[in-house]
């Protein structure tokens, strides 16, 4: 089975004044359309990075990175940022709402981006909502919402126009246990209800043994655990 | 490399059309139509700079990107082209000690050709940009518009924030401007007299009330969210970023610069026109003369200057110096040969008239004798009422009365035939001669007799006085009939020449052509208004020039407040700009949120400040700002509030808003997703 995306001997480094810090140094491993894992290693080591790269934010020093079988970084910048809007959703430690606009308005942008009507976009929004269980607090912004409610809203903005793929950077790092708890049973349960691949960072060793395949970073590679 | 090439040479046979685009059209302009000069020059250079505009805008498509150094290639060889080809045209120079223009002049054009070039190719090619020239066009900005919305924090309230803004100052400014005029003409009214007391209608006193009840509302409103803000605690407020205040500043900076603009601005052309007015008053659209002093054919020359369009009045003039006396007094004079029948339809005379009759200067029998004063009449006279004009007419009366000696001299019967003349306001001043009054015209053209030439000279009576606004005629000009003005110059029955009226005043030079083209060419030949006064037009027209380009720095500088807040914003939304990207945001997209922005600052700090300059001009117009009539010949500070000349400005301050935004908006687009998530 072809895989859904796979990195090729991915090596990243930064400049840091005179010197030159390895973060990735030919990391290589693939995945499976609909699976999912969990990446652990401990901080600084370039989790975050990594997962910048899969999903085309960064682009590596050297090697390359395939989406089902195309190169993503000889993609031109149009290109690139259709794939990001489509095939790729992100979610992050910190929410990253935009605090200006309500929940429903903050999900249907990948939408509006994608240059769907707003009947559209919010329509498909409302329904993602639902999906995530926040059907009842549409019209609320950000700043109004609980911090699990907020990363409900992010997952469902990453979600919400189908990617096949999700990256999750410590999706639960900002949340107390019980909250992180159902945001992780949310995710495996959308995994296994829509069939998106999934790679999520986390520092909790108990939600990492849950999932189904167990990816370690250390010392520049992938391994898994 | 062969890529950039061929960007480079699409770009310089794009620029060199552009620039055979312009002088094709110059010339077929200068040709077909009637348009003035400066007209055909603006609407040519324009084209061209659209052209250059719209050539960058295709050149973006075309290379895919802004492509800078290609375009800057291609400018550079423009300019050598421009060099060349310039050389060959020889336009005409600057300078007045040459026809031609210098080497170092043709240098300076083709360089100002080149940088004109890449500057316009670099701004077209940004619209390129904005609509994705590097990829498929979309020239959408739905959701960007909403970003850019937050971020200037435009909603309902900031809405009616604005609104206010938009309302008070101009109505401030009214108001305040009423009531020191009102104040000013009550202080006049009782100058010396018991202390001014206030008489207010029904009306002002409501309005006063209804000003005063919302000033209160307000106060104690803004009190009120003072204290509610005061009881929260630091962590329940909501912080207002820097950027806000800085957009609001960037918004009063443009709303000032644009103000300043628009009111000097039309301040400038009120006294253009106003002298515009005064001079043509006075004189005609153009004068039709003759390479030779032999004119005898004008009678039949009239009818055909009248058969040609355009043409809306012709009348015969003859023009000489001569000296005026009245009593002990002598000034020069310029006498004017007119026909009263006929100069109405060329100048604005006739209106000119406050005391007499032009028509008496042809029937001089009609004249009133000393024995009685004409009172001023007609609009000019109303003007120059007062005390000061009162005193003037009571000392000719008593003058007069004192020193009969004039009138006695002659018989009354020959009195009564001497043919009349009429003097300017200023004129009369002098010469202390009224309406009735005997004055002596000397020409030094004179007879030869044995002892040496002997200056001739006439009695004349005056018909009436003129008062045109403009001191240089109302003491010079003295005018007098035709047939007189042939016998006292001796001329037989030749004119100077005819003086022209046009349908339109800015196509005079090309009509007089046309005039001269009906009457076969040479040797006629016609002088328009504004070649007659030159240096004054050219003048104003470069002090207006000089004053635009001054006040456009306001703009400039207020843009360069555009551009801090806006690089403020961009630094202030790092992380949102990563965020926007990584959920497939794209560039063009990036840099429509940030150029939409500026552009909304601009146009609103905009139309404030036309609105200000519209509220002032106004005001000056009803209102009025007096000057020292003395100093300026003008009782008032004229305006000409020019819907045109509004457009202009709210056109350079908005193509300024946006130049300003390119830079902070290329940077925001260009910035990497991660560069806002590492942060954390």
């Amino acid at each position: 089975m072809e895989p859904l995306v796979e990195a090729r001997a991915v090596h990243k480094s930064y400049w840091l004044g005179e010197k030159e810090i390895h973060v990735l140094r030919g990391a290589t491993f693939a995945l499976a359309p609909g699976e999912m894992a969990s990446l652990v290693g401990p901080s600084g080591v370039g989790k975050s990075t990594f997962l910048h790269v899969i999903g085309t934010l960064d682009p590596p020093t050297a090697g390359e990175v395939l989406y089902e079988g195309r190169n993503t970084f000889r993609m031109a910048e149009e290109e690139l940022a259709t794939f990001r809007n489509r095939s790729v959703g992100f979610v992050f430690q910190f929410h990253y709402l935009l605090p200006e606009f309500s929940a429903l308005q903050n999900v249907a942008m990948p939408g509006m981006i994608s240059r769907l009507s707003r009947e559209q976009a919010e329509a498909q929004a409302k329904e993602m909502l639902d999906i995530v269980g926040l059907g009842h607090r549409l019209d609320h912004k950000p700043g109004e919402l609980s911090g699990g409610e907020q990363q409900r809203v992010a997952l469902a903005r990453a979600l919400v126009l189908k990617p096949r793929l999700l990256l999750a950077d410590e999706p639960t790092g900002n949340l107390d246990e019980a909250t992180g708890e159902g945001i992780h049973q949310l995710l495996v349960e959308l995994n296994r209800r829509l069939g998106i691949a999934a790679i999520v960072v986390t520092h909790n060793p108990r939600l990492a043994e849950r999932m189904p395949r167990r990816l370690r970073l250390a010392e520049g590679l992938v391994v898994d655990a | 490399m062969k890529f950039r090439l061929r960007v480079t040479v699409a770009a310089l046979v794009l620029f060199l059309l552009g620039a055979g685009l312009q002088y094709s059209l110059a010339q077929w302009l200068g040709g077909a139509t009637t348009f003035s000069r400066d007209a055909v020059s603006a609407i040519s250079f324009g084209a061209q700079g659209l052209w250059f505009l719209a050539a960058g805008f295709a050149l973006s498509f075309l290379g895919r990107g802004y492509r800078p150094l290609e375009n800057l290639a291609a400018s550079l060889a423009f300019g050598v082209a421009t060099f060349f080809v310039l050389r060959y045209l020889k336009p005409p120079s600057f300078s007045y000690d040459r026809f031609f223009a210098s080497t170092g002049e043709l240098v300076v054009w083709a360089l100002c050709a080149a940088a004109a070039s890449w500057l316009l190719a670099m701004w077209g090619a940004s619209f390129g940009m904005l609509i994705g020239a590097n990829g498929h066009p979309d020239p959408r900005l739905r959701y960007e518009w909403g970003i850019a919305r937050t971020h200037l924090r435009l909603n309902r309230h900031s809405a009616k924030i604005l609104l206010v803004a938009f309302i008070v100052p101009p109505l401030l400014l009214w108001w305040g401007g009423q009531m020191a005029w009102s104040w000013d003409q009550m202080r006049r009214a009782n100058a010396g007299g018991s202390p001014p007391t206030l008489h207010l209608t029904v009306r002002q006193i409501v309005l006063i009330a209804a000003l005063v009840v919302l000033v209160v509302v307000l106060v104690l409103r803004f009190i009120a969210a003072r204290a509610r803000l005061a009881q929260l605690k630091p962590g329940q407020r909501r912080k207002r970023p820097a950027t806000v205040v800085m957009t609001g500043i960037s918004i009063a900076g443009v709303a000032v610069g644009v103000w300043a603009l628009t009111v000097v601005l039309s301040v400038m052309s009120g006294f253009e026109s106003d002298l515009k007015h005064k001079i043509l008053g006075t004189n005609s659209h153009a004068l039709l003369l003759k390479y030779s002093t032999d004119f005898s054919e004008w009678r039949s020359v009239i009818p055909k200057v009248a058969a040609v369009p355009g043409v809306a009045g012709v009348s015969p003039f003859i023009l000489n110096e001569v000296i005026l006396s009245h009593g002990q007094t002598v000034t020069g004079a310029e006498l004017k040969g007119i026909d009263p029948a006929t100069a109405g339809a060329v100048s604005e005379l006739p209106r000119q008239v406050i005391a007499g009759e032009l028509r008496w200067i042809a029937s001089p029998q009609d004249i009133p004798g000393t024995d009685r004063l004409v009172e001023p009449t007609g609009a000019a006279a109303k003007q120059l009422g007062g005390p000061e004009y009162e005193q003037y007419l009571e000392d000719t009366l008593k003058r007069r009365q004192s020193h009969p000696e004039e009138a006695q001299k002659m018989d009354p019967a020959a009195l009564r035939n001497l043919p009349g003349i009429c003097i300017g306001k200023e004129m009369s001043h002098q010469l202390r001669a009224w309406v009735g009054d005997v004055v002596n015209v000397l020409t030094p053209l004179g007879e030869m007799t044995p002892t040496g030439p002997v200056p001739r000279s006439r009695p004349f009576r005056v018909a009436c006085i003129l008062y045109s606004g403009m001191y240089e005629y109302d003491s010079k000009f003295v005018y007098i009939g035709i047939p007189e003005a042939q016998k006292f110059f001796r001329m037989g029955d030749n004119v100077v020449g005819l003086e022209l009226k046009f349908t339109d005043v800015d196509a005079a030079r090309a009509l007089g052509r046309r005039v001269v083209a009906a009457l076969g060419g040479f040797p006629y030949r016609t002088k328009d208004w504004a070649e007659l006064n030159r240096n004054l037009f050219s003048a104003l027209k470069l002090e207006k020039l000089a004053m635009a380009i001054i006040l456009t720095f306001i703009v400039l500088v207020a843009c360069f407040n555009i551009l801090s807040t806006l690089i403020m914003l961009v630094l202030e939304k790092t992380k949102e700009i990563s965020i926007l990207k990584s959920m497939g945001a794209r560039d063009a997209s990036v840099m429509k949120i940030f150029v939409v922005e500026g552009l909304t600052i601009g146009a609103i700090g905009t139309a404030m400040g036309l609105l200000l300059g519209y509220a002032t001009c106004s005001f000056i117009e009803k209102f009025g700002l007096q000057l020292d009539p003395d100093v300026y010949y003008i009782s008032n500070l004229p305006v000409n509030v020019d819907g045109a000349q509004f457009l202009m400005v709210a056109a350079i301050s908005l193509a300024l808003s946006y130049l300003a935004t390119l830079y902070p908006a290329t940077k925001a687009s260009r910035l990497s997703p991660v560069d806002g998530l590492r942060e954390e």
